[in-house]
């Protein structure tokens, strides 16, 4: 059984965790505690998952083809050879 | 050929290799700080030209695309007024990862806390995020899609790192609320399959 303030913390850093923006000493604590606690390790699958929906979603859109040949053609004039 | 000519080539090719694949990543950048399209075709020729004029700064061992995403972020603050996207949040860091622990809660009593490996959930995901506010769906976008770390977010964005955070966690939990819900009302459970019917969106198809 967790002692449910380590749960409390842990779960507290889980999305600076997932987001690679945790100091080394957390990060050794968050992987620890997720190897030993069944319910902490439930919610990181739960938030790891989301957040991998959401990247894959490529929640933005749209066409970058006029943009690009509108830079291309402001590069060309500027004295690049544009490919 | 001279060599001026040499030169010339060469960093047409360099910028050609290193810099214009990354106009995707720059676009939405621009599209986060100007909040409209044409502002941001505008504010991304501007930085493309500026990055070519300055191709020679550019240290090649470097991160181009921050590099890129700075020059962009400096070119539209050098356009318009800072102050009036300096909106400040405050730093519920707390709240929000504990309420994220009750959506969790909620997805599970509702039977769809695997619908993400279940669902294609994108165009859920898609209008979830359009519908969020906007300083909410900027750090969304910056940190969740194109994958920006907190500080480079808060370099873009001209906000502290700790409201990166704090928008960042609102919306995320805004966005599981979302999808918790769009999930139930479509009544999926664990035992469905193959296509289910969405009230007002069209239908949701099941991962292969």
């Amino acid at each position: 059984m967790q002692n449910p303030d380590t749960c409390r913390e842990i779960v507290r850093q889980l999305w600076p965790y997932l987001d690679g923006a945790l100091p080394d000493e957390w990060q050794a604590r968050v992987v620890h505690h997720l190897e030993e606690c069944v319910n902490c390790r439930s919610h990181y699958d739960f938030e790891r998952a989301f957040l991998e929906a959401v990247r894959e979603s490529g929640a933005i859109d749209g066409d970058f083809e006029p943009v690009r040949m509108r830079v291309l053609s402001a590069l060309a004039a500027e004295g690049m050879n544009v490919p | 050929m001279t060599r001026d000519d040499a030169s010339a080539a060469t960093r047409d090719a360099e910028f050609a290799r290193l810099a214009l694949p990354l106009l995707p990543a720059v676009v939405r950048v621009a599209r986060a700080l100007t909040r409209d399209a044409a502002d941001a075709d505008d504010l991304v020729q501007d930085t493309f030209l500026k990055a070519f004029r300055h191709w020679g700064t550019f240290d090649q061992t470097g991160d181009c695309r921050r590099w890129l995403s700075a020059i962009c972020r400096n070119t539209f603050f050098a356009q318009r007024s800072r102050q009036r996207w300096l909106t400040a949040v405050g730093d519920d860091h707390e709240l929000e990862t504990f309420a994220a622990v009750s959506l969790h809660k909620l997805a599970r009593e509702k039977g769809v806390e695997d619908m993400f490996a279940r669902l294609d959930l994108a165009p859920a995901i898609r209008r979830a995020i359009a519908a969020l506010d906007p300083a909410f769906r900027d750090v969304v976008r910056l940190v969740d899609v194109e994958e920006l770390r907190y500080e480079e977010a808060a370099d873009v964005l001209g906000i502290p790192i700790g409201t990166v955070r704090s928008r960042l966690y609102r919306a995320r939990r805004l966005l599981q609320a979302a999808l918790v819900e769009f999930a139930s009302d479509a009544n999926y459970a664990s035992a469905s399959s193959t296509v289910l019917p969405s009230p007002a969106q069209g239908a949701i198809h099941a991962k292969s």
